[in-house]
C-alpha cells in the first residue's frame, strides 16, 4: 500500500471537487487529505490530494486527466504506508 | 458563432442545436422544462415524444449510433432527469456521444428540495463524459457548444446540461465570445509505429482483436484495406461485430464468454494479440490472468486510460486508428497459423440442425441474416438472444449492430430501434428482444405507433428471464429464483393494441414464411417467436475460468 500526493490545477467550477473525489472513489484510491486554494494569479483552482491504494499510482491519474475541467496532473510525492501489526 | 441577441434561453437552446446539425430530439415535457418545449414549438427540430424517459436516452443512443451524429434527448426536472439516468450510463458505458438537456426548477427555488427538484449534476457526474448546469443565461451558448465539442472529441460519450427554468425564460444581453478550446484536441500527432511493425514481423501466430473502437474512429475502411494486406486471423468484440465482414478470411467472429471456439482457442494460441480499439473487457478476457498467455500485446486505442488496464501492453499506441492503422502494415509469414485457424473455423462451425419440431433461435436468427437487406440495422435487449443475435446474425458495418455492449441494460433494443429507424427511415431495422427485455420498454411501441415506424419486432420467447435461468440451472443447482415469467401479456394482442401487425410461431414448418411475412411488410411488424425454455446460448466460457475452457452442450 502506497500513499501519493497529488498536485493538480483545474477549472474554478462547481462540480470539479465532486468529480475528482468520484472518480478517485469510484478507481479504487482512498482520500487521505486534500487541500485546494483558488490560485489568483491563474484563476485555477490549486489542489493537494493525498490518496492509497495498493493499485498503480498511474490507473488513477490516467483517469483523472481525462477529466475535462482537470488542468495538469502530477504526483508530487509517493511513500509506502507502514502495517501496524 | 451564435448569434444571440433577442433570444430567450430556451429559443437559444435550440439556434446551437441547429448550429451542431442537430435535426431530430427524443424528449418527453414536463414542468421545469417547459419554456424549452414552448420555444421547441417555433423551431425547426423534429421532436420525438417518446412514451418514458428511459426511452428517449436509448432512442437518443440508437440514433448516434446508427447515423454517427450526435443524439440529443431532453427531460423535465427531477423523475424526469433521473429516468434518463440508465441511458446516460449506457452511454458512457459504451461511448456514445449524446446531449442530455434537462430542465431545473428555478434558481431561487434550487436547494430548497422544490417540487421535481433533484441534483442531477450530482447524479449524473458519474455516468457522463461532463456534466454542466447553468446559472447565467449568458453562459448558456458557451456551454452548449462545449457540450458537443465534449461529447465528440477523442473517446465519445454523454454530456448533461441542467438549464433551471427562469434561465429558459431570461432574455441573452451578450454576444458570445469566441470560443477557446480547453484541453481538447481532436488530432492526434502521427503515432510512431516502428515498434509494433518489429512485433507483427516476429510473430508466428499473430490475432487481430477488433473492438467497438474501430467503428467510433469511422476506421472501418482503413481496418478492412489493412486486413486486405495483412490476413491476419482476426476476432471481434461484441461491439466490434460488423467491422469485419464475415467472409473475410481468417475472421473467427467474436471471441469471450458466448464467442465461438475457433476465436477463443485462436487467441489462447497466439503469440502476438494486436487489439485495437478493444479494451479487454471481462466478458472477453475470462479470467484474465490466463487470458492469451503465451501472447505479446499491441494495444492500438484513443484513450490512454485503457492502456495497461486489465492487460499489460507490450507496445501500445495511443492516436486516432484511422490515420496510423495502416502504418502496421509489413511483411509476414504466418500460412501454417493461417491454415491452423480456418481448419478450426471450419471444425467449429455453426450447425443449424436441430432434432424436434420446437424453434430454435440460432437457426431463425441465422435464417433472418441472410435474408435481410445488406444496410439493415440490427438492435437487441440483453441476455440469451443478445448473445445468439451477436453470434449467429451478419452485418455489414458495427452502426448495423446495436446492443448494449457494455453496461448490458435490458430496455435497450426497442428505443434503440427508434432512434436507429428515425436516423435511417429507408433502411430495415431489426429489434431482436426477449420476453424479459421487450417489457421494461414496451411503452415505447406507442412511439412505433405515432410515428409509424416500420421496425421489426423479433421477440424471442422462451416465458423466462433466460440467461438467469441458465445461469441459476449451471451454477446456482438448478434454483430457479424469480426467472419465470409465464404469466407474460398476450404479446401479439398487445402489438395490436397499438396498431401493430403481429404474429406468434411455435413450430419450424412457420419460421420461414414468418420471417418473410415480417421482412416484406411496410410497416412495423412483431413476431414472437416461441421456444423451448431450457435452450442455452453455447458455448459458454464459465465466470473465473479461462477461455480455452468453454463448455458446449452436452445433448
Amino acid at each position: 500500500m502506497k500513499q501519493h500526493t497529488l498536485k493538480i490545477t483545474a477549472q474554478q467550477q462547481p462540480t470539479v471537487l465532486e468529480k475528482l473525489l468520484q472518480a478517485t472513489r469510484y478507481r479504487g484510491f482512498a482520500v487521505n487529505g486534500m487541500t485546494m486554494f483558488p490560485n489568483v494569479d491563474t484563476a485555477l483552482l490549486d489542489i493537494e490530494l493525498s490518496v492509497s491504494s495498493a493499485q498503480s499510482i498511474d490507473k488513477l491519474t490516467v483517469q483523472l486527466n481525462k477529466l475535462y475541467d482537470v488542468n495538469t496532473i502530477k504526483v508530487a510525492t509517493t511513500e509506502q504506508l507502514q502495517c501496524r501489526a | 458563432m451564435t448569434s444571440t441577441s433577442t433570444q430567450t434561453g430556451a429559443s437559444l437552446l435550440f439556434t446551437v442545436l441547429q448550429e451542431h446539425g442537430v435535426e431530430h430530439v427524443f424528449g418527453y415535457p414536463g414542468g421545469a422544462i417547459m419554456p424549452i418545449y414552448d420555444a421547441l414549438y417555433d423551431s425547426d427540430v423534429n421532436h420525438f415524444l417518446c412514451r418514458h424517459e428511459q426511452g428517449a436516452a436509448f432512442s437518443a443512443v440508437g440514433y448516434a449510433r446508427a447515423s454517427g451524429k450526435i443524439g440529443v434527448c431532453l427531460a423535465t426536472s427531477g423523475p424526469g432527469a433521473t429516468n434518463l439516468l440508465t441511458g446516460l450510463a449506457d452511454a458512457m458505458a459504451d461511448s456514445i456521444p449524446v446531449i442530455a438537456i434537462t430542465g431545473q426548477v428555478p434558481t431561487s427555488a434550487m436547494g430548497s428540495d422544490a417540487f421535481q427538484e433533484v441534483d442531477i449534476v450530482g447524479m449524473a457526474l458519474a455516468c457522463t463524459k461532463h456534466c454542466f448546469q447553468v446559472r447565467d443565461v449568458n453562459d448558456l451558448g458557451k456551454i452548449l457548444h462545449q457540450a458537443f465539442e465534449i461529447a465528440l472529441s477523442g473517446r465519445q460519450g454523454p454530456v448533461l446540461v441542467d438549464i433551471p427554468k427562469d434561465i429558459q425564460i431570461a432574455q441573452v444581453t451578450k454576444k458570445l465570445d469566441v470560443l477557446t478550446k480547453n484541453k481538447l484536441s481532436d488530432a492526434f500527432a502521427p503515432a510512431d509505429t516502428s515498434a509494433a511493425v518489429a512485433l507483427i514481423k516476429q510473430a508466428k501466430k499473430p490475432v487481430l482483436y477488433v473492438g467497438g473502437g474501430v467503428g467510433m474512429a469511422n476506421a472501418v475502411p482503413e481496418l478492412r484495406e489493412f486486413m486486405a494486406k495483412m490476413p491476419i486471423p482476426s476476432v471481434a468484440t461484441l461491439k466490434g461485430l460488423g467491422a469485419i465482414e464475415k467472409n473475410t478470411p481468417y475472421y473467427m467472429g467474436m471471441l469471450g464468454m458466448h464467442g465461438t471456439r475457433a476465436s477463443n482457442i485462436a487467441v489462447q494460441e497466439s503469440d502476438l494479440l494486436i487489439a485495437v480499439g478493444a479494451r479487454f473487457d471481462d466478458r472477453v478476457t475470462g479470467k484474465l490472468d490466463e487470458f492469451a498467455p503465451h501472447a505479446k500485446v499491441i494495444h492500438f486505442d484513443i484513450d490512454q486510460a485503457e492502456i495497461n488496464k486489465r492487460r499489460d501492453a507490450d507496445v501500445s499506441i495511443v492516436g486516432d486508428l484511422k490515420d496510423n492503422l495502416l502504418s502496421l502494415v509489413c511483411d509476414i509469414d504466418i500460412a501454417d497459423w493461417q491454415q491452423e485457424c480456418q481448419t478450426m473455423q471450419t471444425e467449429c462451425a455453426w450447425d443449424y440442425n436441430h432434432p424436434g419440431e420446437t424453434i430454435y433461435a440460432p437457426a431463425v436468427l441465422h435464417e433472418i441474416s441472410e435474408k435481410m437487406p445488406h444496410s439493415a440495422i440490427v438492435t437487441t435487449d440483453v441476455g440469451q438472444h443478445q448473445m445468439w443475435a451477436a453470434q449467429h446474425m451478419s452485418v455489414s458495418a458495427p452502426e448495423n449492430f446495436l446492443s448494449s455492449g457494455s453496461l448490458g441494460t435490458m430496455g435497450f433494443g426497442l428505443p434503440a430501434a427508434i432512434g436507429a429507424q428515425i436516423s435511417r427511415p429507408t433502411d430495415t431495422v431489426i429489434a431482436v428482444t426477449g420476453d424479459g427485455s421487450f417489457m421494461m420498454n414496451v411503452q415505447e411501441l406507442s412511439t412505433i405507433k405515432r410515428f409509424q415506424l416500420p421496425v421489426k419486432i423479433l421477440l424471442i420467447d422462451n416465458s423466462k428471464l433466460g440467461m438467469v435461468r441458465q445461469w441459476q440451472d449451471l451454477f446456482f443447482d438448478g434454483r430457479l429464483s424469480e426467472t419465470d415469467l409465464s404469466d407474460n401479456p398476450d404479446f401479439v394482442m398487445l402489438a395490436q393494441a397499438f396498431d401493430i401487425k403481429a404474429k406468434q410461431i411455435t413450430t419450424k414448418a412457420e419460421v420461414s414464411a414468418a420471417i418473410d411475412d415480417m421482412l416484406s411488410h411496410n410497416g412495423p411488424y412483431l413476431l414472437q417467436v416461441k421456444i423451448d425454455a431450457q435452450d442455452n446460448v453455447w458455448p459458454l466460457v464459465p465466470p473465473n475460468t479461462a477461455n480455452h475452457e468453454m463448455i458446449e452442450d452436452a445433448s
